[in-house]
């Protein structure tokens, strides 16, 4: 049986804003946008919002409540993400705890940042005090300067090659191409992909996403409720998250997706081989690579000759990021937490447009982020169904 | 004064003596960075922040094209390096005519600058 804590809550909508290269306005707005944008697709009335879970680097001096108070909700439940390109997922996997637990029974999780390169990086140099005080004297290169030291010591260790992680990169870009969402959708190559200019040796410029803005929703229900106003929703099976593993390691050649994957899946009650997608959090390719070994599908050191081995193309037997990623879509700040699992959700309901797979019964979604210290610190994994199961 | 502030004040006062520190655990003796008030490995308070002497083993580096700044010369070398299990990343300086490879040996040293920070120097390089 799936995770109890979780089964009387239904996942029934997903929602973008449309992504933008530049600031087009204040987050806290863009957050509305997102939120009243799901709720009118949706026909849902506000006085029925009673949950409301909200990611953004850039929230303050707000935050959930106060973006209540800007949309006019008044929600029983909030929550706040604080964990990086972990909170999209994390958020919607509480607020179905919070409506399993009679807590809420109509909630959005949303996330996004008004975002563009500028913006990103003076973030960065502020993110948190051990970024601050011990990393942003040096022009490090932000985050692209960190997983440049992982990719090289995962490369070192076991031989991980370029072409592995272009396949991750080129196969995203064609998803890309027929979202109309996705900011990147000219055509790369493996070439293109190879020999763009270096950033942080190895990380070359396709291996970076592109800080962007916009804002993901994403709709829960009570399955009661669901039901009386007739709209299918998806079961989340099981959810784990683990923050800051192998604490004082700098580096992220592991992630704590390595901790909770055997009982996410043994949860879930579904093995690797029943998952029709995954979405997996693309900050960077080499750590597409390092989740997949992390969440089980390869072991340690041998997601490279896996992503060699896989179809991963929409038709393929394992079809990831079918959206483009934030590597092609562009990463709206903390919406990149949640791009993964509005395209699950999506894709599970069959609202995936040109790029929707053929009936998709099962996906996973992951997070990664919180850069602190060197690594990023906090991962979150879910697993959907289409079914109850 | 704090303990937090107080092992951080050390690092920092032994940064502008010239010399890059670490943190040592008086009960338990493994070392951490960054200096923490209490052990990281066993919560002892019994932190100090003391001289880096060991000789780093190189675990990784890049050479960073794009600084979230500008700077004086592009690439800027970052190294993550390891002594006794204990990894930090820092800026290289003086390898411009050394190859920087992983399980190299390098040194942990203050910079001579006015950014009072620790820099890798080559393992035969400083003092």
């Amino acid at each position: 049986m799936a995770d109890p804590g979780l089964r009387e809550a239904v996942v029934v909508g997903a929602f973008q804003t449309p992504y933008s290269k530049r600031p087009a306005k204040e987050v806290l707005d863009l957050l509305v946008d997102a939120i009243a944008g799901i709720l009118r697709a949706h026909s849902i009335r506000l006085a029925d919002l009673d949950g409301l879970a909200a990611t953004s680097f850039q929230l303050a001096p707000d935050n959930v409540v106060t973006l209540a108070e800007k949309l006019g909700a008044s929600p029983a439940w909030a929550w706040q993400g604080a964990l990086g390109g972990a909170s999209g997922v994390m958020s919607v996997i509480e607020a179905a705890r919070a409506i399993s637990d009679g807590r809420a029974s109509t909630v959005v999780a949303v996330a996004g940042d008004s975002f563009d390169v500028s913006r990103h990086m003076q973030l960065m140099d502020g993110f948190n005090t051990g970024m601050r005080d011990y990393l942003a004297p040096y022009a490090f290169g932000g985050t692209n300067g960190l997983f440049a030291l992982v990719e090289r010591e995962h490369r070192e260790l076991y031989g991980t090659k370029r072409t592995q992680l272009a396949k991750l990169a080129v196969t995203q870009r064609a998803n890309a191409q027929i979202n109309p969402n996705a900011l990147l959708r000219s055509p790369m190559s493996e070439e293109d992909y190879l020999t763009a200019r270096l950033i942080a040796d190895p990380i070359r410029l396709y291996d970076c996403v592109l800080p962007c803005t916009g804002a993901d929703a994403v709709l829960l229900m009570s399955r009661a409720r669901a039901d009386e106003l007739g709209l299918p929703g998806l079961t989340i099976l099981s959810g784990k998250s683990q923050n800051n593993y192998l604490p004082l390691d700098p580096l992220s050649i592991r992630t704590g997706a390595e901790k909770f994957a055997s009982e996410l899946f043994a949860e879930a009650q579904v093995s690797h081989a029943d998952l029709d997608f995954v979405q997996l959090y693309d900050d960077y390719p080499i750590m597409e690579v390092i989740q997949l070994e992390d969440l089980g599908f390869a072991k340690k050191g041998d997601g490279g000759p896996f992503i060699e081995a896989t179809d991963i193309t929409r038709q393929g037997t394992l079809p990831v990021n079918t959206g483009g990623g934030q590597l092609s879509c562009g990463q709206s700040g903390a919406g990149g937490g949640l791009i993964g699992m509005v395209e699950a959700v999506l894709q599970l309901l069959g609202q995936a447009g040109q790029r929707q797979l053929d009936s998709p019964q099962l996906g996973l979604v992951s997070g990664f982020g919180m850069v602190g210290y060197g690594k990023g610190l906090s991962s979150a994994a879910a697993i959907l169904s289409r079914e109850p199961r | 004064m704090t303990a937090a502030a107080s092992v951080t004040q050390q690092y920092r006062d032994l940064l502008a003596h010239g010399q890059a520190g670490w943190a040592r655990c008086g009960e338990c003796g493994r070392a951490h960075f960054y200096p923490r008030q209490y052990c990281p490995h066993c919560l002892s308070d019994s932190v100090t922040v003391e001289p880096v002497t060991d000789p780093f083993r190189v675990r990784s580096f890049t050479y960073v094209y794009r600084p979230q700044r500008p700077v004086a010369k592009i690439p800027v070398l970052i190294i993550a390096g390891e002594a006794e299990g204990t990894t930090i990343i820092a800026e290289g300086l003086g390898w411009d005519s050394r190859e920087c490879r992983i399980g190299g040996t390098t040194r942990l040293v203050a910079s001579s600058d006015q950014r009072n920070v620790p820099v890798f120097v080559p393992a035969d390089e400083g003092s």
